[in-house]
């Protein structure tokens, strides 16, 4: 059993972009967003995904990771 | 319809009802032996006399009822704290569950409490109380279940980005 990790801080130090900004750009909250870069969610709605990859410039692939877990 | 009505102003107007309730049930309680002494009689077969007149009957009738309003002010302290949620809009939480569950475990008490009463001052009006509170016992418990559900939901819902 897997989980998907979400590598948003990588992407956020290529493009240089802040939190604060990203949030902004994405329209979501700081709160959500840091909910995200932690690995925290539960769930992505696709609508977030798309503003995701279009602030980052960037493909969904470059953003989720499938990781096995070590039982 | 149901859009008309206002969450906030039913629970308000629940919230003063449960501390009305809650101030009677002290009053009521510290006032007790006097009015076990006042107002209760028991049919002895020959006609009604106060219960004061038989004192066994009223230690138990006195204890019984001093532990039943015990246990229906901390029903009403949950009730009251979980319409307090209901005014902040926070609903759906941990807590809530907790308290439901007290709630139905606490009816039940008193369900078995007013059993005993069937076996020693029997009457329509006990049987009828110990049903009602065995029901509401069981729709605590399905209360209970129910949030369980909603908090899981909930959560997940707020974890979704």
């Amino acid at each position: 059993m897997g989980r998907i990790v979400i590598n948003l801080d990588v992407m956020m130090a290529r493009r240089k972009k802040s939190l604060k900004d990203l949030a902004v750009e994405v329209g979501i909250t700081n709160a959500n967003l840091s909910i995200l870069k932690n690995n925290k969610a539960k769930a992505l709605r696709l609508q977030t995904l798309e503003k995701l990859c279009e602030a980052l410039d960037c493909q969904p692939g470059d953003l989720l990771e499938y990781e096995e877990e070590e039982e | 319809m149901i859009e008309k009505i206002s969450l906030k102003t039913v629970s308000t107007v629940t919230y003063a009802l449960i501390i009305f309730l809650m101030l009677m049930t002290l009053v009521i309680l510290g006032g007790l032996p006097w009015i076990i002494k006042s107002i209760v009689t028991i049919d002895i077969g020959s006609g009604y006399q106060p219960i004061i007149a038989s004192p066994g009957l009223y230690r138990y009738f006195l204890s019984f009822l001093y532990i039943a309003g015990v246990l229906a002010f901390i029903v009403l302290n949950d009730l009251r704290r979980l319409f307090r949620s209901c005014l902040t809009d926070n609903v759906f939480v941990k807590e809530n569950v907790k308290l439901l569950l007290r709630m139905a475990i606490t009816t039940f008490l008193i369900t078995l409490l007013f059993l005993t009463k069937v076996f020693v001052v029997n009457s329509l009006m006990t049987m009828a109380v110990v049903f009602i509170f065995f029901m509401a016992s069981v729709f605590c418990l399905v209360l209970t279940l129910l949030f369980d559900r909603a908090v899981q939901y909930k959560l997940e819902n707020d974890l979704t980005i």
